[in-house]
């Protein structure tokens, strides 16, 4: 006991760091229905790491020629894609998948990011746009000598870290925290879901019918349902695209060639500002989308047996049930998670 | 001020840790489950993911590759053959894709002695299957929709077979709650015991083996041309899933 005293005695000059705690605002909706979101023990939110990490998401400043910044595939207004099939970088070159919406992503139970689950954390994620020639072509000692010599950034990281001294796991951390942020729950259909039956309309609910019955869309599956309000499993599916791959997906990464085509589920949040759709953003319209699962499946030998009527073609919905289940899809876009000012460039 | 409180509170900690090693009880112990599938002997893991290896009671050939399940209310029956609850978890979502071995050493644990066997749910009972009560079910996406009869599913064991004029197919074998032809819920569950002797002085490993050719066999022999996909609204063939699955498990106690 007398040691510890001694230890911690005021004149010894010395004051341990501490940022300010910022816990996530977990929606109603959430903490009813879902376990808490993973926060890495690493990298607590606080207010100074997401104003910091909000700065560096909207900054060119990590791009080798300072023209790209994180938001600029991730846009807000576009529940952070970009509205490309593929999303060019600072050389004029087109990516190869489609960029992916940034929103609840600190529920990813499964800690697999990206279409082909190559990360397994957000802060491990946010390593490679920087350095991939077909986006910020960086290199990251570069990036942090042009944060290190900024007027500004040394002094938000001493408040965020309690250091001056960048380095390249501070500046993904910070951006992971501001991305945690990133909460979408408050869609009409969430609120249908809290108690407004005037929420939605009569073809959404019949669209929700369709997308829970297994005899019609049977989406649920594979995107969520009323209690899973994340709307995706967070798991890979070879959901019947092609009959040969180009690319390899979860395959690409696993090395295991049953896993060829497999590509992570994506949330069916914000549809309405996330066009195209898939990995290689080959889908203009839901009515694509709806389409290439009603009568477009292509059979390849690692379909998803959740593809069940790949002999068919796919599910056979009717032109109504085609018009309720988009309606239904549509209701789960969130104008508030778009326009919400805290996801705003603040530059 | 703070380092009074500190201080106070170390002294607080030490006195009750002290006072917990006088009393610790050392009648009973931790259980610890470990749970492994095979095909009638053959070891099925996820290794084995989309291999035509297997032939089922009918003659089908299959391969499988996604197997979760839900077991609940587990109890170890005691000498005298009362129940003793098992209060380690209340329910296990077992993931063939993820660790397969589970141990509360809090609050899982049991007194040494004689046993006769174990009992456990494969599921949930009527009165725990509420829809949208288990966050971290409803995280992995477990439920089961409330048109077919709410709750949770029990199982889902997913795979490819070839069908009787050569063509590859897909099943979805999912079990879980029911409706009959006239709306009425049946929670379709079913209770398993195991009964086998053993002993407890040390830490208790309890091994839970499924065989998956069970599920295709006694009393029914599955045809997957008959029952392969759109098997959760179907009465009939949930039914036959309660029936097959009382043979699958058993259990060895060390």
């Amino acid at each position: 006991m007398l040691f510890l005293w001694s230890c911690s005695s005021k004149d010894d000059g010395y004051e341990e760091f501490s940022a300010t705690p910022n816990p996530l605002k977990i929606p109603e909706i959430f903490q009813t229905y879902l376990s808490p979101p993973v926060i890495p023990v690493d990298n607590p939110q606080t207010v100074e790491g997401v104003e910091l990490g909000r700065m560096l998401f909207f900054d060119p400043i990590l791009s080798l020629d300072n023209t790209q910044a994180c938001a600029s595939c991730h846009q807000p207004q576009k529940a952070f894609t970009d509205g490309m099939q593929f999303s060019i970088g600072i050389a004029g070159l087109e990516g190869t998948r489609n960029s992916m919406p940034l929103h609840n992503l600190a529920w990813n139970y499964a800690q697999k990011f990206n279409w082909d689950g190559s990360a397994v954390t957000i802060e491990q994620q946010l390593f490679g746009p920087v350095t991939n020639p077909l986006e910020m072509n960086n290199t990251w000692p570069n990036v942090v000598s042009t944060l290190q010599g900024h007027s500004v950034y040394p002094g938000l990281f001493e408040k965020a870290f309690g250091t001056k001294n960048i380095d390249s796991a501070l500046v993904s951390k910070a951006i992971a925290q501001f991305i945690r942020t990133l909460i979408s729950a408050d869609s009409p259909f969430d609120r249908y879901l809290m108690g407004d039956e005037n929420a939605i309309s009569a073809e959404a609910k019949e669209g929700f019918n369709v997308f829970m019955s297994e005899n019609r869309g049977d989406c649920f599956h594979c995107h969520g349902n009323s209690f899973n309000p994340l709307w995706t499993d967070n798991t890979f599916h070879n959901n019947g695209l092609d009959e040969t791959f180009q690319d390899l997906g979860l395959g690409g990464v696993s090395g295991d060639p049953f896993d060829n085509g497999k590509f992570k589920a994506p949330s069916l949040r914000n549809l309405a500002y996330t066009a195209p759709y898939m990995h290689d953003g080959r889908f203009e319209t839901l009515d694509e989308v709806i389409h290439h699962y009603s009568e477009g499946l292509v059979y390849s030998e690692t379909i998803d047996p959740l593809m069940k009527y790949i002999a068919q073609g796919g599910v056979q919905l009717s032109n109504e049930d085609k018009m309720y289940l988009k309606a239904f899809l549509l209701s789960l876009s969130d104008p508030d998670f778009v326009n919400n000012p805290d996801f705003q460039n603040p530059h | 001020m703070k380092k009074i409180l500190f201080l106070l509170s170390l002294i607080i900690l030490m006195i009750g840790c002290s006072k917990d090693n006088d009393d610790s009880d050392e009648s009973k112990v931790s259980v610890k489950f470990t749970f492994s599938h095979h095909w009638d002997g053959q070891a099925f893991t996820k290794d084995h993911f989309d291999l035509f290896d297997y032939i089922n009671e009918y003659g089908s050939t299959l391969s499988m590759n996604h197997l979760r399940y839900l077991i609940s209310d587990i109890k170890f029956i005691r000498e005298d053959g009362s129940l003793l609850n098992y209060e380690g978890f209340p329910y296990v979502l077992v993931n063939i894709e993820n660790n397969l071995t589970l141990e509360n050493p809090d609050a899982g644990v049991i007194p040494k002695g004689n046993y006769k066997g174990i009992i456990f749910t494969f599921g949930f009972k009527e009165e725990l299957n509420i829809s949208g009560a288990y966050p971290d079910l409803n995280s992995a996406s477990w439920n089961w929709p409330e048109m077919i009869g709410g709750g949770y599913h029990y199982m889902q064991l997913e795979g490819k077979y070839i069908n009787d004029i050569g063509a590859e197919m897909p099943f979805a074998y999912h079990m879980g709650p029911t409706v009959d032809e006239n709306d009425v819920r049946d929670n379709n569950h079913f209770v398993v015991t195991i009964n086998q002797n053993f002993s407890v002085d040390n830490t208790l490993n309890v091994h839970i083996q499924m065989n998956l050719a069970e599920w295709f066999k006694n009393p029914y022999t599955w045809d997957l041309n008959v029952y392969d996909v759109n098997l959760m609204m179907n009465y009939e063939a949930q039914k036959l899933m309660q029936d097959n699955g009382k043979d699958v498990f058993n259990a060895s106690f060390n």
